[in-house]
């Protein structure tokens, strides 16, 4: 938590050159180090903010966008042990890895969505308020059962699918096509075979599952899985395919139009075609995403008021604070445990409550579609930070959300949180961006231009309450895009199983719960400086010997650890002392190296090796800003 | 000189100074200046091995003093009222506790008090004693930067090897898995490693070139490069192979990473995690609490071991900080809600009186903390400590058992006085 009270920093003492500022922005947006046309074009007084425009355009800021939009909106947390928790299943195997391809499934969808909303072009504000998401078929499915596959707000379950089926009957000698055991109009329908079962257990008899567990046994055999078998440990062959997992598009999801049926996750064939989801359950925004909900798994005691202030904090960077009491309008959606306003709980209950009801009218607390007409008619209220709004629903809930007035600030504040790795002045200069976002129509490329460019990020230029440009640590998932990016490598971080043992140690940006500021380290201490440094050793081993680093032409190879890894460019100011130290230590190490051995190849390789290290756990690398 | 090598000449060229540094862990630098290394007296100054957890769980629920009529525990042999020596006096508690070694028991008391809140949100804020610490420093890092001096350790802020969300002046503090631990502390033996001292000449060099115009947030970030690298190359190695036990993450991989880096001298306060049945509301027969509290417990009396096998048994305090305790009736078995007025800290280790301090009393629908009087340790209203001020007060008395001078700790904490009767 930032210190409320900290010391007066030393305002601007000195301010970094612009190459320097523009360096970090393209590390940031990119990984990448500046080329020689762009040192010139710098020095020469170029408008970093047309740079910008050309690095966002750039391949590799793709994926650096979308960690930072996975992690803000709260997106990336999202493990399988949510999804049992889900569905109330101690165990949700599928066939082979289906399981952990379908949790990725679920933990992308939205932040692929809100990837497509900003490459679009598209309002940003849709985040809050989409009913259209990025979907792979096999998610489609899921979402479909989920939606007539429900636990009520007292954990009990129902299946309200149609048909409804009294058993599941798994054959062990006959052979049914699949597509017949999922057609309702068929006599094999929920008869199924798995030969391939009685083939490892050849006195497996045929199970009929005919109690709770049906339904979710029927889910589990589409995907290679029949609950119940007996045959421990083996698979059918699933009727979803892998490619199921990746046929990534837009899907909107809607509530059916009068007496329309829902779309039924029996009609896989369909499903495959479909862009539409008829659901009963309705899902909008980043809020409702299986991976958020899973991430904030509510409780009957919570009762959705988690949900609702993570809500808060990804849309508009506020969370309640118990100081701040309005009394609501009705008082009906209040816990009678702090409808008192005697109680300490009741400044915080008494707004969170008809605020969560939201989420109350949708969604049952076991995060079901909600069927009780006394909690649907129970009026929700958004009171917070100036807006007063009733409604009715999530669908509501991520209308207000979008249309609130704080929503632009708190994304250029993240943003620029993220960059810095602490809030930013909220001054002139970052009114000035919030400004340029909301006249560019909420265009999000358009504020990232316009805040990496501003002396918010560059420091170039003092500004109030700013400090001159921050400089970090690497966080991990900068580190390694630079190290991936520079190295024309992009397995530099998990290349083998040591460096996935350490790469954890290097930290990266993460939320917390009921945390406004998103946990950014941007010092390091001896673990991050001995994981970076063992890390660097692992890709020295690894790359010294490779395409661009020859052992046979040592000034290539320190050539290319100063221009390619460290990233300075022929014509960097900083260039030829850099070279200098590396071709030093270069030849110190050969020298070294030579009195203890004659082994002139191996020596040399070793020496370039650890000049690579040198470069690598240099400033240029290891951190952002210098 | 290569840390193998000043390992070589300390262990045969330096007479015993490497051998002890080598049994105890401690880094040999410190047994070669023992007057700054121990400048506060390793007697008084202790190490804080913090269990912290913003999950609320229910520790408090069954810990002696939680056992009186009217307060729902788990059934099962683990959780029957069980009496527990403490000191001279028993107390009731589950008996899960006595997995606890007697000679442990006999150096831990359980603070019954309150945290003020019931949000998960204010964990941080729990952490600050509900912003009694001055500047609102989270009380592990005001401690550490207290205890630091004494024990010369390599770096002042906490490690962290699993607790939520913790900082060090406004510093998120990373969180170092056990794991990455082990794989970054690993050490090698090979060409790289010996051309080290080389490139680590070459890299100050390098910052040397860099600083002449940089800027002084520039200077400071290579700076701390330079002291964090130095503070890597002088852990002790044969610390390092006991890090080859940890095998992932959890509970019982944190105890043993916070033990090693405790007796590495890395930090002189250290925080985990152990699971105590975490946030359990809708535990149907309290079944989370009862595996996790066992096994909770289980992990305290590791921890406690290894501290002894390391020879840390009288130089390390350890206990526990939740954001808030658990209802203690409300729900039946049917799992607990929070609650913000009770909560136990359990601290063990040397200095520590036995005993319960503190007790429960019926409010609003479920029960809360008295307040203290400090002399006695008895759960009182009418004591010195009004339940309002039990926090503050055992957050200092958890800095006093960490031999901290008591003008110190009122200069760090806004209000509440050290409870007397948990001092030895």
């Amino acid at each position: 938590m930032p210190d409320p009270n900290p010391e007066p920093e030393p305002v601007c003492e000195a301010l970094p050159t612009q190459l320097t500022a523009a360096s970090k922005v393209k590390t940031f947006l990119t990984g990448l180090a500046l080329d020689p046309e762009e040192v010139q074009a710098l020095q020469e007084g170029a408008d970093l903010e047309v740079l910008v425009g050309q690095w966002q355009a750039l391949p590799q800021a793709e994926p650096k966008l979308f960690r930072f939009l996975a992690t803000t909106l709260q997106q990336d947390e999202f493990s399988g042990d949510a999804l049992e928790d889900l569905f109330d299943q101690g165990n949700f195997a599928l066939y082979q890895n289906y399981d952990e391809m379908l949790t990725q499934n679920l933990q992308e969808s939205f932040s692929r969505t809100a990837l497509l909303i900003v490459q679009q072009g598209l309002p940003f504000d849709r985040i809050a308020s989409t009913q259209t998401f990025m979907m792979t078929t096999a998610m489609m499915e899921l979402m479909a059962f989920w939606d007539v596959y429900i636990l009520d707000d007292a954990g009990d379950r129902a299946y309200r699918g149609q048909p409804d089926f009294e058993r599941v009957v798994f054959h062990a000698e006959r052979n049914i096509p699949v597509v017949d055991s999922f057609n309702p109009e068929h006599p094999d329908f929920m008869n199924f075979s798995y030969p391939e079962l009685s083939q490892d257990c050849p006195n497996l008899p045929s199970i009929e599952v005919s109690n709770r567990n049906r339904h979710m046994a029927a889910f589990r055999h589409m995907f290679g899985r029949p609950n119940g078998a007996r045959c421990l440990g083996k698979n059918t062959t699933p009727w979803v395919r892998p490619e199921d997992f990746s046929d990534w598009r837009l899907v909107t999801i809607r509530t059916p139009n009068g007496d329309e049926p829902v779309d039924s996750w029996l009609d896989l064939p369909s499903m495959r075609q479909d862009t539409t989801l008829v659901l009963d359950t309705p899902r909008v925004g980043f809020f409702t995403s299986p991976s958020f909900t899973g991430t904030w798994l509510t409780n009957d005691s919570n009762s959705f008021r988690l949900n609702l202030n993570q809500a808060l904090i990804v849309a508009l960077n506020e969370s309640f604070e118990e100081e701040d009491v309005i009394i609501p309008a009705f008082d009906d959606a209040l816990d009678d445990a702090h409808a008192n306003p005697s109680t300490s709980c009741y400044g915080c209950h008494s707004r969170l409550d008809p605020m969560r009801q939201f989420f109350r009218q949708s969604y049952s607390t076991f995060n079901g579609h909600q069927t009780n007409p006394e909690v649907i008619a129970t009026n929700a209220e958004f009171i917070f930070a100036g807006i007063r709004e009733t409604g009715v629903g999530v669908e509501d809930l991520g209308r207000i959300l979008a249309a609130h007035p704080d929503l632009p600030g708190a994304w250029v504040q993240k943003l620029c949180t993220h960059v810095n790795g602490h809030a930013c002045p909220t001054g002139e200069v970052f009114q000035a961006v919030e400004a340029a976002f909301v006249e560019s129509g909420m265009d999000f490329l358009t504020m990232q231009r316009a805040l990496l460019a501003s002396p918010l990020v560059t420091g170039t230029e003092c500004i109030e309450g700013g400090t001159g440009a921050e400089v970090g640590i690497a966080r991990s998932r900068h580190l390694c895009s630079i190290l991936a990016n520079r190295l024309d490598f992009p397995q530099a971080c998990a290349f083998n199983g040591r460096v996935r043992d350490l790469v954890p140690s290097i930290p990266d940006d993460a939320f917390a719960r009921a945390a406004v500021e998103p946990v950014v380290i941007t010092e390091d201490d001896i673990f991050i400086r001995s994981a970076e440094e063992k890390i660097c050793e692992e890709l020295a081993r690894n790359r010294i010997g490779q395409d661009g680093f020859p052992i046979n032409d040592p000034e290539a190879t320190v050539l290319r650890i100063v221009e390619g890894l460290m990233g300075l460019s022929s014509n960097h100011p900083q260039h030829d002392a850099m070279l200098g130290h590396v071709q030093s230590h270069f030849e110190s190490a050969k020298a070294q190296l030579d009195e203890a051995n004659g082994n002139d190849f191996a020596n040399r390789r070793d020496a370039l090796r650890s000049s690579f290290i040198l470069g690598c756990l240099s400033p240029f690398v290891v951190s952002m800003g210098i | 000189m290569e840390r193998r090598e000043l390992l070589r000449r300390t262990l045969f060229g330096a007479g015993t100074v490497g051998l002890r540094s080598l049994a105890t862990g401690l880094p040999a630098s410190m047994f070669l200046r023992p007057p700054s290394a121990w400048a506060q007296s390793a007697a008084e100054a202790k190490m804080l091995i913090l269990v912290a957890s913003q999950a609320g769980d229910p520790v408090n629920a069954n810990c002696p003093g939680a056992y009186v009529d009217g307060i729902v525990h788990p059934t099962g042999e683990d959780f029957l009222p069980t009496e527990i020596r403490l000191g001279d006096r028993n107390h009731i508690g589950a008996r899960a506790w006595t997995q606890l070694p007697q000679r442990v028991l006999d150096r831990t008391c359980f603070i019954h008090h309150g945290t003020y809140t019931n949000a998960h949100g204010n964990h941080s804020k729990v952490m600050t004693l509900m912003g009694a610490v001055r500047r609102n420093e989270m009380l592990i890092s005001a401690f550490a930067k207290r205890l630091r001096p004494a024990f010369q350790s390599v770096q002042t802020e906490p490690v962290n090897v699993g607790a939520p969300l913790l900082s060090f002046e406004g510093r998120r503090l990373a969180l170092l898995r056990p794991q990455s631990v082990k794989a970054a502390l690993a050490s090698n033996d090979d060409a790289l490693a010996r051309l080290q001292s080389l490139r680590d000449a070459e890299l100050d060099a390098m910052y040397a070139s860099l600083k002449v115009d940089g800027t002084p947030q520039q200077i400071r970030m290579m700076d701390r490069f330079a002291q964090t690298r130095s503070e890597a190359r002088n852990i002790s190695e044969d610390l390092l192979d006991r890090l080859d036990a940890i095998q992932g993450n959890g509970d019982g991989d944190q105890v043993r990473a916070a033990a090693v880096l405790a007796a590495m001298n890395v930090s002189p306060a250290l925080a985990l995690n152990i699971r105590f049945g975490r946030d359990n509301h809708n535990d149907g027969n309290l079944a989370d609490e009862v595996e996790e509290t066992v096994a909770g417990v289980g992990h305290l009396a590791s921890l406690h071991a290894q501290l002894e096998e390391l020879g840390l048994a009288d130089k390390v305090v350890v206990a526990t900080l939740n954001v808030f305790g658990r209802t203690l009736s409300k729900k039946g078995t049917q799992g607990r809600d929070h609650n913000a007025h009770h909560h136990v800290m359990v601290v063990s280790g040397p200095g520590v009186r036995p005993g319960v301090i503190g007790g429960i009393q019926p409010r609003g629908n479920d029960w809360g903390s008295t307040g203290i009087e400090s002399g006695t340790g008895v759960g009182t209203d009418q004591g010195d400590i009004p339940y309002e001020q039990t926090l503050e007060s055992t957050g200092k008395t958890l800095g006093r058992l960490l031999g901290l001078p008591e003008e110190a700790l009122n200069e760090d904490v806004d209000g509440g006085k050290v409870i007397s009767a948990a001092l030895a």
